[in-house]
């Protein structure tokens, strides 16, 4: 326990908040789209505390506080308006396959026309780090 | 529970402004994109369909979920170039 510090007590203090929001998804219905987000939150987690281990100090340095009234205030107006418009939170279970047609009927071409992009990127960028490498 | 979410997002925007730390950055970074994820796929008015919603979601969670791995990325290529990498374990 001496080796444990400050910093990564806010790391798995803000993972465990992280799971708690996920398993109200999955408790909620949507299960894969839980999952997958789990898995991101477990490969954040271990890099993060990766880089804290080599990089960072244990003592969590806070700086700006006055930022977290305006922060506050910011949320506030965020649940007032979604009391105000009654919105509430449905238990609905995912249905992959609609929305997997939902997703390619929409965003087919906008992943093919991206898909191109990051290819040219990747090819260019392939070609100057390999002249650089020559010269 | 709308009241838990927002809390939880004020604690992820407090830390992610107020702190100087990259690991706690990509948590609270995390923990927003997650919270927003949950409010875009459960939080809906009487007669919406879902489907639609969750559709929208899966899209932010995946390119929230690239923005990350760039982060990532970007922070080991400076891990890997660095050459103080501190393996002695004080850590101070």
């Amino acid at each position: 326990m001496g080796n444990l510090k400050p910093s990564f007590f806010a790391v798995v203090g803000l993972l465990l908040a992280d799971i708690g929001v996920l398993s109200l998804l999955i408790a909620s219905g949507g299960m894969s789209l839980g999952v997958f987000l789990l898995m991101g939150s477990a490969i954040v987690f271990s890099s993060g505390t990766t880089w804290l281990i080599s990089k960072e100090d244990g003592r969590v340095h806070f700086q700006g506080a006055w930022k977290a009234v305006f922060v506050l205030l910011f949320c506030s107006g965020i649940f007032l308006v979604l009391q105000k418009s009654g919105l509430q939170l449905q238990i609905a279970p995912e249905n992959l396959s609609e929305v997997g047609n939902i997703l390619a009927s929409r965003y087919l071409v906008g992943g093919w026309i991206l898909s191109v992009v990051m290819l040219m990127v990747f090819v260019a960028v392939g070609t100057v780090a390999m002249r650089k490498e020559k010269s | 529970m709308i009241l838990a979410l927002v809390i939880a997002m004020a604690v992820a925007l407090i830390f992610f402004f107020c702190s100087r730390h990259f690991s706690i950055h990509l948590m609270s970074l995390k923990l927003l994109l997650d919270i927003l994820v949950v409010f875009l796929a459960g939080v809906r008015g009487p007669g919406q369909l879902g489907v639609n919603f969750y559709a929208s979601a899966w899209l932010l969670s995946s390119l929230g979920s690239m923005a990350l791995f760039a982060l990532i990325g970007t922070a080991a290529k400076r891990f890997a170039q660095s050459r103080d990498l501190n393996l002695e374990g004080t850590n101070e």
